[in-house]
């Protein structure tokens, strides 16, 4: 690793993949040992729109058709998630500074640069860089100059029965639920207060779902890691940020290549 | 006071003046994986006050997050039944997955009902001391730090994220190069049962009646985790690995936030564990913590560069999947010399093999609560775990039925899944009929180990007499056991059993039975033997590859395949015929240059590599097979 880079990036999101691979001379910082976190950690589903078909010539999209979760009818959010790290390693391999498992603990202006100093297993380290992009959903150069505007926590399953919907609506009406890519795959979202915590989000939702299906005719496949949570800027700080979640990964990482 | 971290790659060290605490504690919990839970839970217990931190967003570890679910060996009995207990009662009937998505939340619960303060995305970044004594730490707080005072903290970071914090002698695995375990990574998958025609790794429960869920785990490669660029492409390259098998039979849901690491950093304790001490049943039990219980369960298939005490145990004597207990003593979960500090979880003070013997999952559950309930103990007595009475430690833990489990404690064959009654315990002999009879089948492994234990004053001459029944099996097993206990009559059975490539597989294991020539091969490098050179430079040429033995499937056996990703016949006779040749030209120079020359005839272009593995180059099976190559450059320069 470098000590210095033209631009530090916040965040091996699908904005911040694509931002690297366009932009010379990056270093991504990422907290988690994931890329695409901001799709992957949350289980944001992905609607995919017109727009997204431009980013079919960019090499995360022709490596998405190539291993086939972005097909003429969909997209695949799951099996996405090793084709982003399939793209992330090649573009490492190709020079791309990407640092996973790394914890930011400041970032400094320092005239015309910025410090970022962060800890992984290695240590501490700090790197400095004349641009910072941060490109994480929640905002980490600046937490203050954000603010969560609605939260969800997701779970996925394959649905058994034909009335999942419709029980999980009588007893939750503002649940929504989506279609998966295979056969009786539902992505289902339960929206939770924005300052409510996770363990009793997680506990609420097993009670509905307990009272949705007392006859265990149903059950989850997994729950998400994290809240599919959406942000705005309410700070004259964190001018750094990208700023909210995309309809889907194409979108977001469409956005990061095409940035200034 | 004294200000530590890790920085730009050393141990940094900084005299300060006491900081403003932002807290106060009895005990800090880093790391809130297998052990660390545990710890927090059995601390709070003792009624102190207690905080775990945890980088991720969940605690629970490799058990939970990592899809790591099951229970291989290890002892049963402790806080985690409590958790195991629950999540049947309460998630069975929401989850497909009690022991990922159920267990995650009743853990949340218990620790909060339990009153410990838990901090997720939390690290520690600096650790405080008076001298030898740890008395805080810095933690990132919401990307700015804080300072905590504590009397006791317990590393449970599994990788020693604290101790290389400090000045504490550190080592990471075998003693030759350093490597560690390979470490692996998981993908969650479903089926159609109608499809499903098997192979797929551990089944975590059906889904109705037409689906099945199922964790696949992959071996992946050699990493040193401490090495942040070298850490990240391993982890993009062994997710993105996972790619070969979508479009199959299965349909991909997601893969384990966490790489699987089996191995960390190992340190100096106050007591360490060797593998040679238990096996010798040389380690000390009177201020014991704990036992542990399980194979040696070493990963890789490098046998050949591994110490010889495993070589013999594991290969030589077909030992590998012979179950053993493991006395941890109290010193061997406290760094040399330092007070405040434990450590629990699969990182304590041992050597690599010891170490891959216990970082089974409820052993780190157990370790965890044993190490947290000792720490909570030592906040009474000067923070010096060492000077807990060994009689009140162990009064508790008996107390919370921790002991209850009845243990024989001898060595045993055992499948996991059987029943404990089922188990074939084993007991050495000395008796030569006994010894004979066993040595006349193809079962040898608790006569071999036997012969090893006793040694040649005492059996070598009544079992090299066995060699001259007539019985081929009896002669080849007799030179074996000889070639164990080190006597020189071993030498022409050995050579006999090489010169016809005898690969008779051992049945004593239900997995990673070995090959006779094999053994052969391995004793004659161990022994140095001289006359053996001959015999041994015909497998280094490259028409040795032609015979048929290396493209027969000779027994179906879970590590012993041949197959696109490694032909392990040719690698086992391969490698260990290089580490032959080599300890040999160390031990007589008058062959050193003819050795050198063949060894590097047959290394240098590298094409030997293609022969043992289809891989790429940063697959455990590359890696391995390059061991050759760096065996020689750095025994032969």
């Amino acid at each position: 690793m470098k000590k210095r880079y033209d631009t530090i990036v916040l965040g091996a999101t699908y904005y911040g993949l694509g931002y690297a691979s366009s932009h010379p001379d990056c270093l991504v910082l990422e907290e988690f040992q994931t890329v695409g976190g901001d799709f992957h950690h949350s289980l944001h589903p992905a609607r995919m729109d017109a727009g997204a078909e431009r980013a079919a010539d960019t090499e995360l999209g022709r490596l998405m058709r190539q291993y086939g979760v972005w097909t003429e009818t969909g997209f695949d959010l799951l099996k996405v998630s090793p084709v982003a790290r399939e793209f992330a390693a090649r573009k490492m391999e190709g020079g791309m500074g990407i640092l996973l498992d790394a914890h930011v603990i400041s970032v400094e202006k320092c005239e015309a640069d910025v410090i970022v100093t962060f800890i992984t297993n290695e240590g501490i380290q700090s790197v400095k860089g004349s641009h910072l992009v941060d490109a994480t959903v929640d905002c980490i150069s600046a937490p203050s100059a954000v603010r969560r505007t609605a939260k969800s926590l997701n779970v996925f399953t394959v649905c058994m029965g034909p009335d999942l919907e419709a029980k999980l609506m009588a007893v939750c009406p503002g649940c929504e639920v989506t279609d998966g890519s295979n056969e009786n795959e539902k992505l289902i979202q339960f929206p939770v207060p924005v300052d409510e915590p996770m363990t009793k989000a997680y506990q609420n939702m097993m009670e509905i779902w307990k009272e949705a299906f007392p006859g265990h005719e149903e059950k989850i496949l997994f729950v998400a890691d994290d809240f599919d949570a959406a942000y705005e800027r309410i700070g004259a700080e964190g001018t750094d940020w990208v700023g909210g979640l995309a309809s889907n990964p194409m979108e977001a990482f469409l956005k990061g290549a095409e940035a200034r | 006071m004294n200000y530590y971290t890790r920085k730009d790659g050393a141990v940094r060290e900084a005299d300060c003046e006491t900081p403003a605490w932002r807290g106060s504690y009895d005990v800090i919990v880093a790391g809130g994986g297998s052990g660390g839970v545990y710890a927090a839970l059995a601390a709070a217990r003792e009624g102190k006050r207690v905080l775990l931190l945890e980088k991720s967003r969940w605690c629970g570890g490799q058990h939970v997050q990592g899809l790591v679910n099951g229970y291989y060996y290890g002892v049963r009995g402790g806080l985690y039944t409590q958790t195991d207990k629950q999540a049947q009662a309460e998630a069975t009937d929401i989850f497909y997955d009690t022991t990922s998505d159920g267990k995650r939340i009743v853990i949340a619960g218990q620790l909060k009902k339990s009153g410990v303060e838990v901090r997720t995305l939390f690290l520690v970044t600096a650790v405080y001391t008076q001298g030898k004594t740890v008395c805080g730490v810095r933690v990132l707080l919401h990307r700015q730090e804080a300072d905590l005072s504590c009397k006791m903290l317990i590393d449970a970071a599994s990788d020693g994220h604290i101790l290389r914090m400090l000045p504490i002698k550190l080592t990471m695995g075998r003693s030759r190069d350093g490597e560690p375990q390979p470490f692996s990574s998981v993908r969650s998958v479903y089926l159609d049962q109608m499809k499903y025609d098997g192979g797929l790794s551990v089944t975590v429960g059906d889904m109705g009646s037409r689906y099945k869920l199922f964790h696949e785990y992959r071996d992946n490669g050699y990493i040193c985790q401490y090495d942040a660029e070298a850490l990240t492409r391993a982890i993009l390259r062994a997710h993105a690995s996972h790619l070969k098998f979508m479009g199959e039979q299965s349909r991909f849901l997601f893969l384990s936030p966490i790489i699987g690491l089996r191995e960390g950093v190992l340190y100096e304790g106050e007591d360490y564990l060797t593998l040679d001490d238990v096996l010798h049943s040389r380690v000390r039990t009177d201020n014991l913590l704990l036992w542990c219980f399980s194979d040696v369960d070493k990963h890789g298939s490098g046998i050949a560069f591994d110490d010889e005490i495993y070589q013999n145990w594991f290969a030589c004597s077909n030992m590998s999947t012979c179950t053993v207990y493991i006395p941890v003593p109290v010193g061997a979960v406290v760094p040399k010399g330092w007070k405040g500090l434990t450590t629990a979880g699969r990182c304590i003070s041992s050597d690599t093999y010891v170490n891959s013997a216990i970082r089974m999952n409820t052993d780190c559950f157990r370790i965890g609560e044993a190490v947290g309930t000792l720490s909570a103990l030592a906040t009474g007595y000067g923070q010096d775990p060492m000077a807990v009475p060994g009689g009140l430690l162990r009064s508790k833990l008996i107390g919370y039925g921790f002991f209850d489990e009845p243990h024989t404690y001898e060595p045993s064959f055992w499948n996991p899944g059987m029943r404990p009654e089922d188990r074939k315990f084993v007991s050495w002999t000395t008796d030569p009929a006994e010894l004979r009879k066993a040595l006349s089948t193809d079962c040898p492994a608790v006569a071999l180990w036997s012969c090893y234990l006793a040694g040649k004053e005492r059996l070598g001459d009544a079992v090299y007499e066995m060699s001259w029944s007539g019985d081929e099996m009896l002669r080849r097993n007799v030179g074996i056991a000889l070639g164990l206990m080190r006597d020189e009559r071993a030498l022409p059975i050995l050579h006999e059993i090489i010169r016809d490539r005898n690969t008779f597989y051992y049945m004593d294991c239900r997995r990673s039975n070995q090959m006779r020539s094999v053994i052969a091969i391995c004793f004659c490098g161990q022994m140095r033997d001289g006359s053996a050179v001959d015999e041994l430079l015909p497998i280094l040429r490259p028409e040795e590859f032609e015979r048929p033995m290396y493209h027969e499937l000779l027994t179906p056996d879970y590590k012993r395949t041949i197959t696109k990703e490694q032909n392990s016949v040719y690698f086992q006779h391969m490698s260990h015929t290089v580490v032959a040749l080599t300890k040999i030209a160390l031990a007589h120079p008058e062959r050193r240059d003819e050795i050198r020359n063949a060894l590097y005839a047959a290394l240098d272009d590298g094409a030997y590599i293609r022969r043992m593995t289809d891989t790429p180059e940063w697959n455990a099976f590359y890696s391995a097979a390059k061991s050759c190559q760096d065996y020689v450059n750095e025994n032969l320069g």
